[in-house]
């Protein structure tokens, strides 16, 4: 039996055994849309035990993984939501510590290059390119249409390229 | 632009680094004690919180129940009742938990003038077993086409507690109506009265204050404020003196007993004597013959030349 079906009847060493396997991702996809550490690791805590508590119900087990980032994307927005009072405060004190890290701190590849993303164009980039979700899947996980998804990958992938100057190596 | 994706991808997927933070409660949650801690304590918190509304539920309930049982056996509420067990003391109630108990309150005999040819007293009030009883005396002095009445009894809130058709029967003059209601709580210091005629018109309304037994009919202030006693006594003395006056030389002294207002009707109880004119400081009191009549009327007051009207005057018992 795979780990999925073992995990469903409640084995945990099997769910560890899926999680492991996500956990980059799930990472990932929650710094896209929080860009807070902490608040990363609140979605992450909440994701892993509602998944947990919640895996019995996921009635097709080939979806797994956009089941569960879904479930992080939702508390992702749920800690936005929650936090909405106090953002504008927060985003001040922020920005002033993204210029702290800009100047003092090294940050991965990666993460420059999300940052220099908007919010919208940040979340697809992970889900294409790094979470290796198709166009339909990212559709189903955002709710949104394949060709809103379509055109926000075609100007990620734009600023990306220009940001790394891609079309002159690959040419 | 495949290309360009498959770079864009491997630029990407290079990085797997998650903070120390984040690879902590991977680390945690993958160890098998706390999966089942984290998904416990979540479990623990939702049934502790449960476990603590069950209870104050209960307690509640309890409360509830055993201050009905207090309130019904006399004890006032259960705060006595807990005092009476554990003193044996019985607490003495206060006039506005007697409410509560069995009662019969005397309000008054007073009657009040529904209209010229219909009375009314409101005489009792009982109250047995959370239930109350209002009783009004009713009397139709002449043929009225406005009975049989529709009474409506509301707390002070307004809350409607009865509505409750007349009693009585084809020919009865007079007759006892006694209106059944419950709801009444000792908050509530007065119990008021709405009559509707049996085309349901509104009558009158009337507040009955249970603690200081006082009627107050709605209007009736404002009513007996705007007119004139000095004014009333010389319609009054005119209109009986043209009625009853024997000769010139009479002359009327006239007293107001009392002076009441229901419905757009005022009703005047009045003592009066004709004396002689001519001999005002030799009265012979003896043989002085002192009459009573009842006036109902109506004011006007923006009529200057007729402000009051007669609508039936009404002789008493000679005195």
């Amino acid at each position: 039996m795979d780990n999925l079906t073992l995990a469903r009847k409640g084995d945990k060493e099997a769910f560890s055994k899926l999680i492991q396997g996500i956990k980059s991702k799930l990472y990932k996809t929650g710094m896209a849309i929080l860009k807070n550490n902490d608040d990363v690791c609140d979605a992450l805590q909440e994701t892993l035990i509602n998944s947990y508590k919640n895996i019995k119900k996921l009635n097709n087990p080939k979806y797994f993984n956009t089941w569960i980032i879904r479930i992080m994307i939702n508390n992702c927005y749920e800690i936005i939501r929650k936090n909405k009072r106090v953002s504008e405060i927060n985003e001040k004190m922020q920005q002033n510590m993204d210029n702290y890290y800009e100047i003092y701190c090294e940050k991965s590849d990666m993460e420059n290059l999300l940052n220099k993303l908007d919010n919208e164009l940040r979340l697809i980039t992970v889900l294409y390119y790094y979470d290796d979700f198709s166009v339909k899947h990212i559709a189903k996980i955002l709710n949104i249409p394949e060709g809103t998804v379509k055109s926000r990958l075609s100007r990620a992938r734009k600023s990306i390229a220009n940001i790394y100057k891609l079309n002159e190596d690959i040419d | 632009m495949d290309k360009i994706d498959k770079k864009i991808k491997s630029l990407i997927q290079q990085d797997e680094v998650i903070s120390p933070k984040a690879e902590e409660i991977f680390n945690n949650f993958f160890s098998e004690n706390n999966i089942e801690k984290n998904t416990i304590n979540k479990h623990n918190r939702v049934y502790k919180i449960r476990k603590i509304i069950a209870i104050i539920t209960c307690i509640a309930g309890l409360l509830g129940g055993a201050n009905v049982y207090a309130s019904t056996n006399g004890y006032g509420n259960v705060f006595f009742l807990i005092k009476y067990l554990v003193t044996g003391e019985k607490t003495e109630i206060t006039n506005k938990n007697e409410l509560l108990s069995d009662r019969d309150i005397t309000i008054s005999y007073k009657p009040i003038s529904l209209t010229e040819n219909l009375e009314m007293q409101i005489r009792n009030l009982q109250i047995k077993d959370n239930k109350a009883t209002l009783i009004i005396a009713v009397n139709e002095k002449n043929n009225t086409n406005i009975t049989p009445l529709n009474y409506k009894l509301l707390n002070s809130t307004e809350k409607t507690l009865c509505e409750q058709k007349s009693s009585k029967k084809a020919l009865e003059k007079e007759y006892l109506e006694e209106i059944v209601f419950n709801g009444i709580t000792k908050d509530d210091e007065v119990v008021k009265l709405d009559i509707y005629t049996s085309y349901n018109t509104n009558l009158a309304k009337i507040t009955i204050n249970l603690t200081t037994k006082e009627i107050i009919v709605d209007g009736e202030k404002q009513a007996l404020e705007q007119i004139s006693e000095i004014e009333l006594k010389q319609f009054l003395s005119d209109k009986i003196s043209s009625k009853y006056k024997k000769s010139q030389k009479e002359k009327i002294v006239l007293n107001l007993r009392d002076i009441s207002y229901c419905a757009g009707l005022y009703k005047a109880d009045i003592n009066y004597v004709f004396i002689d004119s001519d001999n005002t400081f030799e009265i012979d009191y003896d043989n002085l013959k002192v009459s009573a009549l009842t006036a109902y009327f109506t004011f006007n007051k923006n009529n200057l030349t007729d402000m009051f009207s007669i609508v039936k005057l009404e002789e008493n018992n000679t005195e």
